[in-house]
């Protein structure tokens, strides 16, 4: 079966190489960008199956990369996991207007992600067979 | 004999008149007790006994006529005189609300302003003038308080407790308002509302304090889930790598510096709580200013010589002993030498120099690092401000460390400054005053 790809966004380094250690561990294809700028780029090249997001990065953050994400992929829904540590009201708000969207509050568990990943990819799975 | 007059004409007229005479002797007396009677009527009891005859009684009537309008002419100064309190004090009450700090409008029982002060044109932009004698949706420019106000419009016994909206006026939305609007009772009849009483009030400060600190807040939360983040991240790599020694030490080496991170933020955070609430005391002692910078910068240099830095301290053969307090003052240097070190360039150069003049003693503390852009150089010294820049995130920092030392250099009445050229490099100047230092060491 074909790999699932994942991109992976946060601007601290300690954290993509740990979640990425753990992902192709679990024999995942992974990408990594350091802002929502890079990420969309690698979007426009291949869209992933799942994107896992850091929200307070420079140049674009994870909420402006969502909202673009949205805006000139209406037609595709891709999962975007948050990694968050956030919990003002404000910014829920926003956040609740997208689709699609996941949050995962830190200090987070790769190994939780993984899992949690496995399971998506099972259930939609399951999904289409039954579909 | 009788008869005899009777049979005379003129004895029968003279009979008759006398009988004539007697009915009306009769139906007088009659009429003159009748009267006499209504008279006594009118005395009070106490009086009614001893009105004997009509004279007596019309002369006790007179008496007592006489007593009842002096009664009712005193009675009409007391109650002008109450008339002349009673404005007196409406007066006072409106001149109190008209000189009150906040905006104050008061609605009647139809709904209609019957106050408004002066203060409504300054706060909310609206003069009295164009409120009093109407209904709110006469004056009222904003709809989320006029849904409030219309509420009560001609009836305003649907009021039974206070109610307050908050909003910010068309023309000064810089500005927050709240408006509370209460009933207005009499003593005697509390569950009746016979008016509204509406206050607006500026809480700009109060709203901005209090947003602040939910920022401050959701910073320090962020700031302390991020390294929180990357240990928790490592520990489980520790968990899963099994025997790489490799990859333990580079485990052990991220988590111990993510700690040493958490560590340093709360205490900088403390610190610079403590300094903002005005719970530390500053400690001044008389030092020799020329020996403690030395040996601060001693210390910064034996840190960041691991860091393939130079250094250069050129300070002058004496420099004035200053009155500072030393444990505060240290804090403020090693933030400002840590930042020269931590920007800097592999190779590069940190130079502290001091110079002094008759008002102030000045440390100039330059590097020649990645400088910082124009637009950062304004927000340096905010809390938990970084900037954009790849140069700054690519490094380390929880923008704690010279927001503090601004707050230290100030507390000692001194001024921290900075001039940078990006890609060249930045100099942060503080200069203390000796004369303010004298005068504060003499207080």
């Amino acid at each position: 079966m074909e790999k699932k790809r994942i991109l992976l966004i946060d601007d601290e380094p300690h954290v993509i190489m740990v979640i990425k250690h753990f992902l192709l561990k679990s024999g995942y294809e992974v990408e990594t960008a350091v802002n929502g700028l890079e990420a969309l780029k690698r979007v426009s090249q291949q869209m992933p199956d799942v994107i896992v997001t850091d929200i307070q990065m420079p140049k674009m953050n994870g909420l402006d990369f969502c909202e673009q994400l949205r805006s000139d992929y209406p037609e595709r829904e891709t999962l975007v996991i948050i990694m968050t540590s956030r919990t003002e009201r404000d910014f829920r708000e926003r956040a609740s207007s997208l689709e699609n969207v996941e949050f995962f509050e830190k200090p987070l568990s790769p190994k939780k992600l993984v899992i949690h990943l496995n399971e998506f990819f099972e259930n939609r799975e399951c999904a289409i067979q039954d579909g | 004999m009788i008869q005899e007059q009777l049979s005379n004409p003129i004895g029968i007229v003279l009979a008759a008149l006398a009988l004539g005479g007697l009915a009306l002797c009769i139906w007088q007396h009659r009429q003159l007790v009748r009267a006499r009677n209504q008279i006594v009527g009118l005395l009070p009891d106490t009086k009614q006994k001893e009105a004997g005859s009509l004279p007596f009684a019309l002369s006790l009537l007179d008496q007592h006529v006489h007593e009842k309008i002096k009664y009712l002419k005193e009675r009409r100064q007391d109650a002008e005189t109450e008339t002349k309190a009673l404005s007196y004090h409406h007066k006072k009450l409106l001149s109190v609300l008209e000189v009150f700090p906040e905006g104050v409008v008061i609605l009647d029982q139809a709904g209609m302003a019957s106050f408004a002060n002066r203060k409504m044109e300054s706060l909310v932009g609206i003069a009295k003038e164009d409120i009093v004698g109407k209904p709110p949706h006469d004056w009222c420019n904003d709809d989320k308080v006029l849904n409030l106000l219309v509420r009560y419009e001609g009836n305003v016994t649907r009021l039974r407790r206070s109610e307050t909206v908050e909003f910010s006026p068309a023309d000064k939305s810089d500005k927050t308002l709240a408006v509370t609007v209460s009933p207005i009772s009499l003593p005697s009849q509390p569950d009746t509302t016979i008016g509204v009483l509406i206050l607006f009030r500026d809480i700009t400060a109060e709203s901005m304090a209090k947003r602040s600190r939910d920022d401050f807040v959701a910073h320090v939360s962020h700031e302390l889930k991020s390294p929180l983040n990357v240990i928790k991240m490592h520990s489980e790599l520790l968990l899963d790598v099994g025997d790489d020694p490799q990859q333990r030490i580079c485990s052990i080496n991220v988590i111990n510096d993510e700690v040493d991170r958490v560590s340093n933020m709360i205490t900088d955070l403390l610190n610079i709580t403590r300094l903002e609430v005005g719970s530390v005391s500053i400690e001044r002692k008389r030092i020799r200013f020329r020996d403690f910078v030395a040996d601060v910068f001693a210390k910064m240099q034996r840190a960041g010589e691991e860091n393939n830095l130079r250094f250069k301290l050129d300070l002058p053969q004496s420099l004035s002993h200053m009155s500072i307090d030393k444990d505060l003052f240290r804090i403020a240097l090693n933030n400002i030498l840590s930042n020269a070190i931590k920007y800097n360039r592999p190779g590069g150069l940190v130079t502290l120099e001091a110079e002094e003049n008759d008002e102030s003693v000045i440390l100039r503390i330059t590097d020649t690092g990645v400088g910082i852009l124009p637009e950062d150089q304004e927000r340096i010294f905010e809390k938990f401000y970084r900037s954009d820049d790849d140069d700054v995130t690519s490094r380390s920092g929880h923008g704690l460390g010279l927001s503090l030392a601004y707050e230290i250099i100030v507390l000692h009445n001194g001024q921290l400054r900075v001039e940078s050229e990006k890609g060249k490099g930045t100099t942060f100047t503080i200069e203390l005053g000796k004369t303010s230092n004298l005068l504060k060491e003499a207080v």
